[in-house]
């Protein structure tokens, strides 16, 4: 059996059950919580606390910034749980959680370029109000190169290699995450790799 | 018969999948052939391989040091305070579309159109002669029988009393005067008074309010 970036490396999602299991008690879960269980959502939650927060931390390389994706991801989530269909989603509950936390990422990464242009270069309210990721890590110098190393990837490679390590997704299901053909979420991982190392040996 | 290969683009793509372990059986017994006669697809297999093992190393270990910056019972009780709210606006909105929506038994339909119908109906009648629709032998008051007004539904209790009178004038007449219980002028005044209803008797009736049989 080959060696895997993610499957079995990264953060544990479903608490190392088998992922077939866990897909399809997240999707009996997000059925309770449709249904007005309360309880469900709350499991839903927890179960993909860490790889979510993991995730939209390393995208959005803020501690505050991450909080707030997290908690639009999941109110988008109620807000279009009618909506989500098991059947038509390779990848299930969590492909579908991770497409919406991709999306509010750059949904945030637009309006911030366009609050930039706007304030010409000011810089924003909430980065200078909260301090860097950075800050609780002193002395993790592994944690700084990899932030810095993940930061200067083009933000579509980061997508592919965060999506990779943090859900353990296949790639067919990230390309469908990220909307783009199967060749293309690969080339972008082969090129996020290879440039990562070199980052992280300079 | 490989199936993914032929649609995946260039070594990096072939060896990424097969280092996932997302290839099918019959694609991945052909990538190893290829592994086992291609040195150079070998060594670049071995490189990918080294730079995911240490990428998953960088990765750990940062966060191993890295707290998350949410911990979990706040995660999950931020988004527990959003649920409540997501309900609560889920059920006020279902109240509402509910309130809009109320869902009356079938028989309210076709009953409201047939009320409708009547009404617009009895509205035509009181604002047109209708008795068109009446037969023409039940169209007039049969003289004989007292008090029948049909063919007459505007008659008001004024023309009603004189069309009595005329009634009166002609069975006193009619029988011979014997038990005629007015006199001449009397009866020449009822007759002027029964005028106006004489109008409103059938044309042909031949009806003389004064025979000329009468003494």
């Amino acid at each position: 059996m080959p060696a895997t970036f993610v499957p079995g490396n990264g953060p544990a999602v479903g608490d190392g059950k088998n992922a077939a299991a866990v897909a399809t008690t997240d999707e009996v879960l997000a059925r309770r919580l449709r249904d007005g269980d309360a309880s469900a959502g709350e499991e839903l939650v927890g179960r993909y606390h860490q790889s979510l927060m993991r995730y939209l931390h390393r995208l959005a390389g803020s501690d505050h910034l991450a909080e707030e994706l997290h908690q639009q991801t999941w109110l988008s989530v109620l807000d279009h749980l009618e909506r989500f269909d098991p059947a038509s989603s390779a990848g299930g509950f969590k492909a579908w959680l991770f497409r919406i936390a991709t999306n509010k990422a750059n949904d945030h990464w637009r309006s911030h370029g366009r609050e930039k242009a706007a304030k010409k270069g000011l810089k924003l309210v909430t980065d200078a109000q909260q301090p860097p990721a950075s800050h609780k890590l002193e002395g993790t110098e592994q944690e700084l190169k990899l932030r810095d190393a993940i930061e200067k990837l083009p933000e579509s490679q980061k997508q592919v290699l965060l999506l990779r390590y943090y859900t353990g997704l296949k790639f067919v299901e990230i390309a469908e995450v990220l909307g783009c053909p199967l060749n293309t979420a690969l080339g972008r991982m082969h090129k996020a790799m290879i440039k990562l190392r070199q980052l992280m040996e300079e | 018969m490989p199936t993914q290969l032929q649609h995946l683009q260039n070594n990096e793509a072939i060896l990424l999948m097969y280092l996932g372990g997302e290839l099918p059986p019959g694609d991945r017994d052909e990538v190893e052939q290829m592994l086992a006669s291609d040195p150079n697809l070998r060594g670049e297999l071995d490189a990918l391989r080294a730079t995911q093992e240490q990428l998953t190393g960088f990765f750990s270990r940062a966060d191993a040091a890295t707290p998350l910056p949410l911990a979990r019972p706040v995660a999950v009780r931020q988004v527990s305070r959003a649920i409540r709210q997501w309900q609560e606006d889920r059920a006020g909105a279902a109240r509402a579309e509910s309130r809009r929506r109320i869902r009356l038994p079938w028989w309210v339909y076709p009953s409201a159109a047939a009320a409708a119908i009547l009404a617009i109906g009895f509205a035509w009648m009181a604002n047109h002669d209708w008795r068109f629709s009446i037969p023409p032998d039940q169209q007039y008051a049969d003289p004989q029988q007292p008090n029948d007004v049909r063919g007459f539904p505007n008659v008001g209790p004024e023309e009603f009393e004189q069309f009595e009178y005329a009634r009166a004038l002609r069975r006193s007449f009619d029988s011979d005067n014997s038990s005629l219980p007015i006199g001449r002028e009397e009866a020449d005044q009822l007759l002027a008074l029964s005028e106006p209803t004489n109008t409103i008797f059938p044309p042909g009736l031949d009806y003389d309010p004064l025979p000329s049989s009468r003494p």
